[in-house]
């Protein structure tokens, strides 16, 4: 620990024991720590000294009369707007029920379809999965350079030449509408295989 | 000593004597006040939450049972309604609600009159309004109302390492900005 963090935790009151002990010796017998020490606490004395305002007193008075006619006048207006803060609130919430998706689709739309569900797609050497992507979902994607070598495919049209890949190596133009067309058995059947490979 | 004062003059107050209100509040209001001003950094702010919760003295002084001190009682008040508001102008920005030209222009309305004080309130909130809320907190409430760990945990609900750690933060952010003055 620094000096200037020990200072702070002495003037704080967190050191206690031998810590406590071993400030108080080397505050007695290091000039330079002892200097450092007068230092900080003097900027804080300082800091509290700002705070000595003299504020007016007849602030105060006309509040507390303030206050007294502010109570009086204002249980009609407490009432109305807790209530209609209630309202609001219930109001939110539903509105967060009705439009929060499905679970399922959750997990074809959202948990699926990511760079990094992609990346370890093709990472994956796991023959019944390969087979799965190749056979089913392969003629959705729209993809070329390396990843057409990498899963042996026809070049895609159009976007050939075009090398950009992503930091998890998918193309910026990579469809992701891919699983679209996939049915809720196949996406189960491809979360639970990468959820065994432990890839998720 | 206090302690009996205070609750005479409760009992006052509940059996309708106003002046009992007033003595008892003299000695907080100015402890409200300069609490929601250090936590607000505006008078205009400060002023309307000092407003609310001498309110909330007035109305719920009936329900008080000396379970804690009075002072504890009315800070735990004052705390939790600055946080509450601060909360709210958070919102307000976020929903442009807020109306900080307002705020600005009430400035001259400032309970500080003469110079020199309202330029060491301005230095005060300055640094104050830098430091987040919790840490701000605590800090007000041990460095300039010299409040101990003890009293500070029982008006926040909290543990006494928890804002002893929030006010070893507060102090270090606190000399760094003086040291970049």
């Amino acid at each position: 620990m620094n000096d200037k963090d020990l200072i702070l935790k002495y003037l704080g009151g967190l050191l206690e024991g031998e810590e406590l002990e071993s400030f108080e010796r080397k505050l007695e017998n290091s000039p330079e720590f002892s200097a450092e020490y007068e230092k900080i606490s003097s900027g804080l004395k300082s800091l509290k000294a700002t705070a000595d305002v003299k504020y007016d007193n007849r602030y105060f008075a006309s509040s507390l009369a303030k206050m007294k006619t502010r109570s009086a006048d204002s249980p009609k207006r407490r009432r109305l707007i807790p209530a209609l803060s209630a309202v609001s609130f219930a109001a939110v919430i539903l509105f967060f029920f009705l439009s929060a998706p499905l679970e399922e689709n959750i997990l074809i739309n959202e948990n699926l379809f990511t760079d990094e569900l992609y990346s370890a797609l093709l990472s994956v050497e796991n023959d019944e999965l390969n087979d799965f992507i190749k056979r089913d979902m392969v003629s959705h994607y729209s993809y070329y350079g390396d990843l057409e070598t990498e899963l042996e495919l026809e070049p895609g049209d159009g976007e050939a030449g075009n090398n950009s890949v992503n930091e998890y190596g998918v193309p910026y133009n990579y469809n992701y509408d891919v699983l679209n067309d996939a049915s809720t058995e196949e996406i189960d059947q491809l979360y639970n295989t990468l959820l065994e490979t432990k890839i998720l | 000593m206090k302690k009996e004062r205070e609750k005479r003059l409760i009992e006052e107050f509940l059996g309708g004597s106003e002046l009992a209100f007033n003595e008892l509040v003299h000695e907080y209001h100015p402890k409200i006040y300069s609490h929601c001003r250090r936590m607000l950094g505006n008078h205009m702010d400060a002023d309307e939450v000092t407003q609310e919760v001498l309110i909330v003295i007035y109305n719920k002084l009936k329900d008080f049972r000396f379970d804690s001190s009075l002072s504890t009682w009315i800070y735990r008040i004052t705390t939790t309604r600055s946080l509450n508001f601060l909360n709210k102008r958070k919102l307000k920005k976020f929903l442009f609600l807020d109306d900080e030209e307002a705020r600005e222009l009430n400035s001259s309305d400032d309970i500080v009159a003469d110079m020199e004080n309202r330029a060491k309130l301005e230095k005060l909130d300055e640094v104050l309004q830098q430091l987040p809320v919790k840490q701000r907190e605590v800090f007000v409430l041990r460095h300039f109302e010299q409040l101990g760990y003890e009293e500070i945990a029982k008006i926040k609900n909290k543990s006494v390492g928890g804002l002893k750690a929030n006010y070893f933060h507060a102090l270090k952010k606190v000399t760094e900005l003086m040291e970049n003055e």
